[in-house]
């Protein structure tokens, strides 16, 4: 008797899971079934910050002229896919001597590999309240031709269409996230003696992205 | 008077790794420092605005090292010159 009573609050505690997952993954906007978004610079430039924390000294760069498309259904955030391509070339440092090595053969070597990517595959885990959207991401991150599989932590805000954003068509969305990746990794060498030295094994990533719903 | 000029290059050394303590400490030559503001974005969120300004900050390898090895270094020879007219 006490088997089944386990058993039956078990199945209804799964159930009950699988509904409020299922339920919660969901934002509350009027746009309904799968909505394209593509970045746009016109609602803010979008720009992807990055810092070399290593023990010589801490490096601060940007990565701006950052493109992205993605597939997002507000009713299943869950099912959500995308692209971010950050161009190499464009990296700034404060060093204009700095920039070019970085884009160098024996750092991210622009001319072999020109862009920076991730691919989201799809959405490990997705809490949602009202118009935002926390997920887990998985995709594929590519950097100096190598591809890895990594899953980070992005934070979606959808802003409907109306009064305040007329400026750019359609609803618009906010996708937000940090996380940081080993140069190693990315078989990312430098010169010999740099990494973790003057420049630091890991970059912190940190990217505010700014995007509008497309037909 | 060589003694005199070697003793301001000295000093002028040490004031020019001085400033670099001072400035950061940095490696190389910082030509723009990325400025962070907060500011609130068309989603009403306080978000961090970073842009790059005009602001130079002393560099160890590129700069300061040079300068002051440099300035060190016409100070010895300045030193040398003068010990061997006095023998």
């Amino acid at each position: 008797m006490n088997r089944n009573k386990f058993i039956l609050g078990s199945l209804t505690l799964a159930v009950a899971t699988l509904v409020a997952g299922t339920a919660f993954a969901q934002l509350t906007v009027k746009a309904k079934g799968p909505q394209k978004v593509a970045l746009s610079d016109a609602i803010r430039a979008n720009q992807i910050s990055w810092l070399s924390d290593a023990p010589v000294e801490k490096i601060k760069g940007t990565a701006p002229n950052v493109k992205g498309n993605f597939v997002m259904d507000p009713a299943n955030m869950k099912a959500m896919t995308g692209l971010i391509t950050v161009p190499v070339k464009g990296m700034k440092t404060g060093n204009p001597i700095r920039d070019h090595h970085l884009a160098g053969k024996s750092w991210l070597d622009a001319r072999k590999f020109p862009n920076i990517t991730f691919k989201i595959t799809k959405i490990a885990a997705a809490r949602v309240s009202g118009k935002k959207a926390n997920v887990k991401a998985v995709g594929v991150f590519t950097c100096h031709g190598v591809s890895k599989t990594i899953t980070v932590p992005v934070e979606i805000s959808w802003k409907e269409a109306g009064a305040k954003t007329k400026r750019v068509a359609g609803d618009w969305v906010k996708i937000k996230t940090a996380f940081a990746i080993k140069l190693a990794d990315y078989k990312v060498a430098g010169k010999a003696g740099n990494i973790g030295r003057e420049v630091g094994d890991t970059i912190q990533i940190n990217a505010t992205l700014y995007g509008h719903t497309v037909r | 008077m060589k003694k005199t000029i070697a003793i301001v290059c000295f000093i002028l050394a040490a004031g020019v790794m001085g400033y670099w303590a001072m400035d950061g400490q940095h490696m190389a030559n910082q030509f723009k420092t990325l400025k962070v503001t907060m500011v609130e974005d068309d989603f009403g969120d306080k978000e961090e605005k970073k842009e790059w300004i005009e602001e130079f900050h002393l560099g160890l390898m590129d700069g300061a090292l040079p300068a002051s090895g440099a300035l060190a270094g016409l100070g010895a020879v300045l030193i040398f010159l003068e010990m061997r007219g006095k023998t």
